[in-house]
């Protein structure tokens, strides 16, 4: 091949025709110039947004961090009497106002100062809140199903923004299932929404995250304390179960144990396992015998939890099990079961007797009585 | 045709399918993960983390720390592992043999007992020597586990027996963990409805030159050295494009070893971390996702995008070149000990496109990279090569690669934009022009010498050496 031929690139006559025709006689050499345009305009493209994004992220940070510090400045300038109600509202109403500052950074400052007051402070904050344009742009908010909203749900909710209930419980509806959690934590935050009875109605199946979250909110309001939890613990909705498990053994339940016995032979493992949890945690010695006999079904984690249930419930008609389980040497087993019987049997407890003239029991028992490791 | 052409037409065939698949491969990895990054920030953005990080009901952790060597920085990094944010956690730190003073400075410093600790082997590991607790109640979360050298991998397994959460982290001892990082770690696993997660990988960022105090990173800056500089785009492209897709279609086989979190059970039931390997923590993961598969549980292993763990990154071509290398050996090993999986339907996406993509792009890549190069050389000796069309193909590739890596820039900007200083855009954007042709050379050398080491049965880990955040040099 001659050398001029290395460097020959057939290129289109500028026109149509010209190439139509090119790309029927060079397609491999159209695709791979069109994609390297197509490559080159991305490279291009891309290198001036990264440069640009960062200068309009710096102006946004500027902007966000002065409208928050003019949000903070009229805050305080209001609730130190500096200003008043109306003259309050009226500035508030130009910053809300102003394009170039971020309103989710005026949002945050409100939350934090409605998080962080109390008493008459807050009251006025509330009805800052209220009578400036701000009540309303966070109904706004809510209204639009499609935006992300949960910062005006918190915002509407510790602002005990009244009118706003009929907007969270349309909420409840979202197809976004974020904002709707979101909403009924707001729910009871703000109007003590019966959340266990919603819950129920719609069959709810908290996460355990969500469980987390709402279990905090629930157990500040006493009067979720009285909520007939047999009606969950009968429901075909095994997270709602295990979530109904775990606010009866919260709010203390212990007339639940006949409702609990049955929950022992329930299909649902990790069901299964809250109650025994439950059954510890709230000394409901009449399900010893049950969960005693369930244990040899029960795959490990499972045991672990049981045994730690009859070391919590402390009865000593469990010591015969649990002395046959211990010397059975079960990895796992044993050494949990050696310690229910020395926090049962406390001082007076025998199981240095039991352990005797075995190496392996002893060092169990060793590490049973290490008070660092208790 | 002739049998030349018949063998000219086959290769090149066989190199543009290579090349079209693995362009396409890349690119539905960055829509993927671009729309997986904007959805993870739009359900985290409001979240207070702040508010449960006390909650009793939140399960509990067991952070495992495995230390061979580290004197000079264990106190102070064993003492920003312990005041994170979390309510519900222990830190075990295992002195995994070490030649120094490791354990002494630990038992002084922290006012550590020997224990009667009845040491229960739920997976493999060299004898241990001692369990240590603190007498002093501010240390009541910390574990100290002295054993027999093993490597890292037998040091994470006496972790693993010794913990007590339902979830282990597993960590390297000298990374810079976010203070809130075991509550965002732990979310994906609460909030699972249908299927158990049974690990939680996170993001991994450099933090060379970045301003540390305290064992918490107060300031980020991108590293000085020009190797580290290639590395943070390389992460960046790992972590924010590659794995953030991968979680996405739940086919991740990949947690890093500097920091994640595990379902105690199902790695116990695993069997632990492989002492065969030197890519435990990849082997690990597939190990579980394979037996969760083989036992028909619905399962998953998710992905979190924030920025959680700081780790260093070599500055000098030998140790990079070592990394590079046993992380080539990792996989190899790793791919050959479940090579059942391959292309297998039984294991549903795991064996039809993860183990697939990563037999051909990660571990065959760097191998047909090294022939196509030869057989260029070859067909320009031969004059099968037009030089205006190679040197088209060769800039359409460069700045395919080149638009890759900038996606990820900009993605992170978008996102979490930590990088913050003036020129560091800019840096960024050079380091990704001048990669393909000084620091992917570096890498596919290694990758190569990787597959030679794991011919010749090599299983060495390799001198791994640190500089340390600001302090002196350790080893």
């Amino acid at each position: 091949m001659a050398w001029r031929d290395w460097f020959y690139l057939p290129l289109p006559e500028p026109s149509l025709e010209g190439l139509i025709s090119y790309i029927e006689t060079h397609p491999v050499y159209f695709g791979v110039i069109t994609f390297l345009l197509i490559c080159l305009f991305l490279t291009l493209n891309l290198s001036y947004r990264i440069m640009v994004a960062r200068i309009r992220k710096r102006n946004h940070e500027a902007n966000a961090k002065q409208a928050a510090l003019d949000t903070e400045d009229l805050l305080t300038e209001y609730l130190g009497g500096a200003l008043n109600k109306e003259e309050a509202s009226n500035a508030l109403n130009r910053l809300l106002t102003n394009r170039s500052k971020p309103l989710e950074s005026i949002a945050l400052v409100f939350r934090s100062y409605f998080q962080m007051l109390s008493g008459e402070s807050k009251e006025e904050l509330k009805r800052l809140f209220l009578e400036s344009r701000f009540a309303a742009i966070t109904q706004k908010r809510l209204a639009k199903p499609d935006e992300h909203v949960i910062l005006y749900i918190e915002l509407a909710a510790l602002a005990q923004f009244n009118s706003v209930k009929q907007e969270l419980k349309k909420l409840l509806r979202n197809d976004h299932l974020d904002v709707r959690f979101q909403a009924l934590c707001a729910l009871v935050d703000l109007f003590k929404f019966n959340a266990l009875k919603y819950m129920l109605e719609v069959k709810y199946k908290p996460s355990e995250w969500e469980e987390m979250i709402l279990m905090q909110k629930l157990l500040r309001d006493k009067s979720n304390a009285n909520f007939d939890f047999n009606l969950f613990l009968n429901s075909n909705n095994d997270q709602l179960v295990r979530f109904a498990v775990r606010a009866a053994q919260l709010f203390n339940r212990f007339e639940l144990g006949e409702s609990f016995r049955e929950l022992l032979h329930h299909p649902s493992e990790s069901i299964r396992r809250r109650v025994y949890e439950a059954a510890g945690v709230l000394l409901m010695n009449e399900l010893q015998s049950d969960i005693i006999q369930a244990f040899p079904q029960e795959n490990l984690v499972t045991k672990r939890t049981i045994l730690k249930t009859l070391q919590n419930l402390g009865d000593d008609d469990a010591l015969p099990f649990l002395t046959e389980l211990f010397l059975a040497k079960e990895p796992e087993l044993s050494l949990k079961a050696g310690k229910a019987i020395y926090f049962i049997s406390g001082k007076n407890s025998r199981i240095d007797e039991i352990a005797l003239a075995d190496e392996q029991l002893m060092r169990m028992v060793e590490h049973i009585k290490d008070p660092l490791i208790a | 045709m002739s049998t030349s052409e018949l063998f000219f037409f086959i290769v090149n065939t066989a190199i543009l399918v290579f090349a079209v698949v693995i362009s396409i491969s890349y690119l539905w990895l960055a829509l993927m993960s671009s729309s997986a990054l904007k959805k993870y920030i739009r359900n985290t953005r409001y979240v207070h983390f702040d508010s449960y990080v006390a909650s009793p009901l939140a399960p509990k952790v067991s952070m495992i720390a495995p230390a061979y060597n580290e004197g000079l920085t264990v106190v102070e990094n064993v003492k920003s592992l312990l005041a994170l944010r979390y309510v519900n956690y222990e830190v075990i730190v295992i002195n995994d043999g070490s030649k120094d003073d490791t354990i002494d400075k630990l038992i002084a410093s922290f006012d550590m007992v020997r224990t009667h600790f009845y040491f229960e082997e739920k997976v493999a590991c060299k004898p241990v020597r001692g369990v240590y607790r603190s007498k002093n109640p501010a240390y009541s979360n910390l574990w100290v586990v002295d054993k027999e050298n093993g490597g890292k991998a037998d040091a994470l397994n006496a972790g693993i027996n010794v913990a007590n959460g339902e979830f282990v982290a597993c960590i390297d001892v000298d990374c810079i963990i976010e203070p809130d990082a075991m509550l965002r770690m732990v979310k994906p696993m609460m909030e699972a409805r249908k299927k158990r997660v049974i690990a939680s990988g996170g993001v991994v960022r450099i933090a060379n030159n970045c301003h540390i105090e305290d064992g918490r990173l107060k300031h980020v800056n991108l590293p000085e050295n020009q190797l580290a500089m290639f590395q943070v785009v390389e992460y960046l492209r790992a972590f924010i494009l590659g794995r953030m897709a991968w979680a996405k279609i739940d086919g991740l086989l990949l947690i890093s070893g500097a920091f994640g979190l595990f379902d105690r059970e199902v790695v116990i039931q695993a069997g632990g971390y492989d002492h065969k390997t030197v890519g435990e923590d990849m082997e690990l993961v597939v190990r579980m996702r394979r037996m969760m598969h083989e036992r028909k549980e619905p399962y998953s292993v998710t992905f979190i995008p924030d920025p959680l763990c700081w780790t260093e990154a070599p500055e000098s071509k030998q140790i990079l070149g070592r990394q590079r290398n046993r992380w080539t050996r990792g996989t190899i090993e790793t791919l050959k000990f479940h090579k059942v999986m391959f292309f297998n339907p039984k294991f549903g996406l795991l064996g039809t496109l993860s183990y697939p993509y990563w037999f051909f792009f990660e571990w065959m890549a760097p191998l047909l990279e090294v022939t196509g190069l030869i057989y260029t050389i070859y067909l320009f000796a031969v004059g099968h090569i037009n030089l205006a069309f190679f040197l088209l193909l060769l800039a359409m590739v460069y700045l395919f690669a080149l638009n890759i890596s900038l996606f990820a820039i900009y993605s992170d900007l978008k996102t979490y934009d930590l990088y913050k200083n003036k020129r560091d855009q800019w840096r960024m954007i050079k380091s990704a022009l001048i990669e393909p042709f000084l620091f992917h050379p570096f890498v596919v050398f290694h990758a190569i010498l990787g597959n030679r080491d794991f011919l010749t049965g090599k299983k060495a880990w390799g001198q791994m050496t640190r500089t340390g955040f600001g302090g002196p040099a350790k080893k």
